[in-house]
């Protein structure tokens, strides 16, 4: 009878752990004993991670086989994600994160069909910066102090937004982003445009925002349609994340239903504060029987 | 081998009984802050920076073999603190728990002459409401300045507290259940603004604005439970989900008086002294998703999703006025007039709205050179809520009983929204180092119960790539689309309709040295819309540039610069004379961004330097062929931030640093620029503007400082 001590901790039994290491086992080398004489401040920050201590191994876990390495040192004998094509490079990480990041779905979306790999974004072995010094560190080894930071390293124009007069990236003291980007995105892998974490850009909005789903008595179109009608989803020059200033934006659509054309001066009262909602308040959608013109 | 090297680790890992191992990661600092106004909002509109001893952060961890415990709290002292705790068994279990907490702040000095009396009801004075309705027209500015002088200031804000709990169990190595909540409140006071006309002798005659705002109470409360399954092998598996959530507002209307008036009236003049409205409706919403990928071979990938979501609102009407001047309009029964939830056709909405979403896509590696996408998704959102008609409805400021609108009776239109779309992405490395790819996507968008109809899209894409290796390339991107002009011409923007797109996007990064790398895109879209009769275009282009050099091991130089423009032009034609307008509006954005960090002595002295820049500017310029026009100033803002600090690392377990951070806020908006409580003088004559209070929310620039003496240790 199998003792429990016997199966692994996954449900793993014994046996077959074994015959896993038979085929597959490479000699684990111990980073203390063998690769620290050359690469030790590689290894000292290395301690420092979750890597270290989750038992993710050796150097070799992720490295693969160093006999070729230990006889020439160089790098071009040792397996080394930054430096090998995207095919190859994600392989060890995804062999433990398969979990988190399914291979199937990695592989066929936007980021691993643009070039990005693993270590695109993730730094194995983080070097201390002021940056990462002052700020909690991320757990997930990111190449810069925060998830925000990284994710601008390509999309560099969406850091604008961080310092717009209204902002979705909500600042923290020292005016880093509170609010990161995979609270929206799904980085590994959605399936969807801009890598979204759900079906519609409305059902993403109203996850924080559900005051707003409704269904009210007295809709408003585009309201329904897509949050983007009206609203810019990073930054915007204009208050409220508007895509355009009030009333220029409402009269996009309602050009001469009932009111003035058009506001002569910039000093005229259908443009102070915030010109249509002014009166139009529930411009988000009414439920009261006398809102049918979004004012109740 | 890369498989060996896979599994050698964790396997080895599983075998080895691990000693107990607990690391402590803390930063306290002391800080203090200056900021040089008196009415900083915009400094703490979405943070709370306060003085004296603070955690920036306290992180705990704590381990034995495949057991784990962590603790971070970040910003533990203050009132946008985020607190995480994780408890769980690698590869067995994990539970996790978040409190995260968001300020927004509306205003520090809102001056109203409304009292909140709890259940959203804002009430003033009688005696103000008798001296401003009794006050001929030309004594109203006097009185309303004065009230608003004599006002209360009051700080008006919205605490966002949230707790998220989630708990996952790995039955074996590739099946895991999770079940989750979330836990969401919001209080505090918000600005909302009630306005109306009250027409001042009869239909057709002059109208006067009657307009207020006040301050409205939130208390909002969201429950979310989440329940899945998740099956994952590398070359199949499957997730199921199912969320369960409920929104609760404890204020389902705001009443509030109208300072402006004592008594109602349904003769003319029209007036309404008490006003109510309503507020988010309470609702629950049901959610299920199911999601699965299949590796049909090594090289044919499927994957599907199937989601369902309905969201069901059954919150009371309230009456259609609490103006009891208005008489009871015709075929209302006996006794009852608009005042009356009675005479209401239902008492609810019975709300339900239910959406359908698929997702299919194929990913085929055909050759080694050549890989094809195809996707197709469908989304259809159906509003299921029975049909509702109303008799009419209180308007003009609750004054008046009106029963059409637009020459259309009042009923509910319930909206419906289908959007099915098709892509097919073709991926070609004809030789190392080019890469190809096309795309084309087919959209088509049906709706109901809206002006919008119908409308189709077609767009072609392209994309042409170089990877020189590492992380060099060079890539240009084009777009072109194509939508079919609408059912009607007047809501281009939701719609889309008649749009014709181009864009192309260039960008690269390049490494001269390994040390050095520099990065640049720029990109233009146009947008026109042909058929459109107000909005004619909106363009967009955007110019980016960073680079980072690294010198030597000691210090690294980052700077980028971005630049964009948005620019959107519009038409209208008077209703009465037919005069033309053209408006132009053009929102222009430049960044700049430079950091230095350099380390000495051994990287234990470290110094580092920081400054960012936004520059904003919107310019409107108007022309028109005849009617009444004058352009508008521009529009500034900006936010320059420079950040500084040392740090001195004593061991690898004690760092101590000072750090200065300065901020300057500068905005000029003539929207709000000119906004006291009373703003009538401030305000031009082409509307009767005499009877307008505003709460007076608007921020103003600011210069703050920041200086933080912190100390970090860390010990394990």
């Amino acid at each position: 009878m199998m003792r429990r001590d016997e199966t692994d901790r996954t449900g793993v039994p014994a046996v077959i752990r074994a015959l896993l290491l038979l085929i597959f086992a490479v000699p684990s080398i111990s980073a203390d004993d063998t690769c620290s004489p050359c690469h030790a401040a590689v290894i000292a920050s290395h301690e420092q991670t979750a890597h270290a201590h989750s038992g993710g191994g050796s150097c070799s876990s992720c490295h693969g086989g160093t006999a070729a390495h230990l006889s020439s040192p160089n790098r071009e004998n040792i397996f080394t994600p930054t430096t090998t094509d995207s095919a190859r490079a994600d392989a060890p990480c995804l062999g433990c994160h398969g979990a988190l990041v399914p291979t199937a779905r990695w592989r066929g979306d936007h980021h691993a069909r643009a070039g990005l790999t693993c270590v695109g974004c993730h730094r194995i072995h983080p070097k201390e910066t002021i940056a990462r010094s002052t700020t909690l560190p991320t757990r997930a080894l990111l190449r810069e102090a925060s998830e925000s930071e990284t994710c601008y390293g390509c999309h560099a124009a969406i850091r604008r937004a961080q310092l717009q007069r209204s902002t979705h990236i909500l600042p923290d003291d020292r005016r880093g982003a509170r609010m990161q980007c995979s609270e929206c995105h799904d980085v590994h892998a959605s399936g969807r445009d801009n890598l979204l974490r759900a079906p519609r850009v409305n059902t993403l909005c109203l996850t924080c925002h559900d005051e707003k789903r409704g269904p009210f008595l007295w809709e408003h179109g585009p309201v329904r349609d897509n949050c983007l009608s009206c609203h810019a989803a990073h930054g915007s020059n204009n208050t409220h994340l508007l895509t355009m200033r009030v009333p220029m934006l409402c009269q996009s659509c309602h050009a001469g239903d009932a009111h003035t054309t058009l506001a002569p001066s910039s000093s005229s009262a259908w443009l102070a504060g915030r010109g249509c909602v002014n009166c139009h308040q529930m411009v988000h959608g009414s439920n009261h029987p006398s809102g049918v013109t979004l004012q109740r | 081998m890369v498989a060996a090297a896979l599994l050698a680790g964790p396997i080895r890992a599983m075998d080895e009984a691990s000693e107990p191992d607990l690391a402590v990661d803390l930063m306290a600092m002391g800080r203090a802050v200056s900021v040089s106004v008196g009415v900083p909002i915009e400094f703490q509109r979405y943070r709370d920076v306060p003085q004296g001893l603070v955690i920036p952060f306290l992180r705990i961890d704590a381990s034995r073999g495949l057991h784990f415990f962590r603790f971070d709290a970040a910003g533990a002292a203050e009132k946008d603190r985020a607190v995480t705790v994780e408890i769980g068994s690698r590869g067995r279990w994990r539970f996790d728990a978040r409190f995260d907490q968001w300020p927004y702040l509306h205003t520090t000095h809102a001056a109203t002459a409304h009292n909140y009396y709890g259940q959203g009801r804002l009430l003033v004075h009688d005696g103000l409401q008798k001296d401003l309705e009794a006050a001929p027209d030309a004594d109203v500015p006097r009185l309303a300045a004065q009230l608003a002088s004599e006002a209360g200031r009051r700080r008006l804000a919205v605490q966002r507290d949230r707790v998220r709990a989630r708990f996952d169990l790995q039955l074996t190595p590739d099946w895991s259940v999770h079940a989750g909540a979330r836990e969401e409140a919001r209080n505090g006071q918000r600005p909302v603004s009630i306005g109306a006309f009250e027409p001042l002798a009869g239909p057709g005659a002059a109208f006067a604005l009657i307009g207020f705002e006040v301050p409205a109470a939130i208390e909002i409360r969201t429950s979310d439970l989440t329940f899945g399954t998740s099956f994952h092998r590398p070359r199949h598996g499957f997730d199921f989900e199912v969320l369960y959530s409920r929104f609760r507002n404890s204020i389902s209307d705001i009443l509030y008086d109208n300072p402006f008036r004592l008594t109602d009236n349904a003769e003319h003049p029209l007036r309404s002294s008490r006003i109510i409205s309503a507020d988010w409706p309470s609702s629950t919403s049901q959610a299920a998703i199911l999601s699965g990928y299949f590796s049909v071979t090594d090289h044919i990938r499927l994957a599907s999703t199937l989601g369902w979501t309905r969201i069901v609102q059954k919150e009371k009407f309230t009456s259609y006025t609490v103006n009891h001047a208005i008489p009871s309009p015709a075929g209302f029964s006996p006794g009852l007039g608009p005042v009356n939830k009675e005479a209401l056709p239902r008492g609810t909405l019975e709300g339900r709205l239910r959406s359908i979403s698929l997702d299919h896509s194929l990913a085929w590696e055909v050759t080694p050179r050549a890989t094809l996408r195809v996707d197709y998704r469908d989304l259809d959102t159906a509003d299921e809520t029975p049909d509702l008609s109303f008799p009419g409805y209180a308007g003009y400021g609750d004054a008046v009983w009106r029963t059409e609108l637009d020459g259309q009776p009042i009923a509910r239109p319930p909206l419906s929204l289908r959007n099915r779309q098709a892509i097919v992405d073709l991926d070609w490395r004809p030789a190392k180092p080019f890469s190809l790819r096309g795309e084309y996507r087919h959209t088509d968008r049906e709706r109901g119960g809206r002006r919008g109809g119908a409308t189709r899209q077609q767009s072609v894409a392209g994309r042409a790539m170089v990877r020189f290796g590492g992380g060099d390339f060079a890539s240009i991107h084009a777009e072109y689309s194509v939508r079919e002009p609408g059912s009607s011409a007047a809501i281009v923007p939701f719609d889309l309709a008649g749009r014709r797109r181009a864009a192309i996007r260039a960008q690269g990064d390049w490494s001269p040295a390994g040390s050095f790398s520099i990065g640049a895109s720029v990109a233009e879209q146009r947008n026109d819309f042909d058929d459109s009769s107000v909005l004619r275009n909106f363009d967009l282009s955007e110019a980016a540039l960073r680079l980072r050099w690294f010198i030597g091991d000691s210090a690294t130089v980052t700077g980028d610069v971005i630049r964009s423009s948005i620019h959107h032009s519009q038409r209208w034609t008077a209703l009465t004379h037919g005069a033309q307008w053209h408006r132009s509006t053009r929102d222009e954005v430049t960044d700049v961004g430079f950091s230095l960090e350099e380390l000495f002595r051994d990287g234990r002295l470290s110094v580092a330097f920081r400054v960012t820049g936004s520059f904003a500017r919107q310019r409107v310029d108007t022309d028109s062929n005849g009617g009444l026009n004058q352009d508008w100033p521009s529009v500034r803002n900006g936010l320059k931030d420079l950040a500084s600090g040392v740090e001195y690392a004593f061991s690898d377990r004690l760092r101590v640093g000072l750090q200065h951070t300065y901020e300057m806020f500068t905005i000029e908006d003539f929207a709000w620029s000119a906004l006291s409580p009373y703003p009538l003088e401030s305000l031009d004559d082409d509307t009767d503007a005499r009877r307008v209070l505003f709460l007076d929310t608007h921020g103003e620039g600011y210069h703050a400082h920041q200086i933080g003496l912190y100390v970090r240790t860390k010990f394990r």
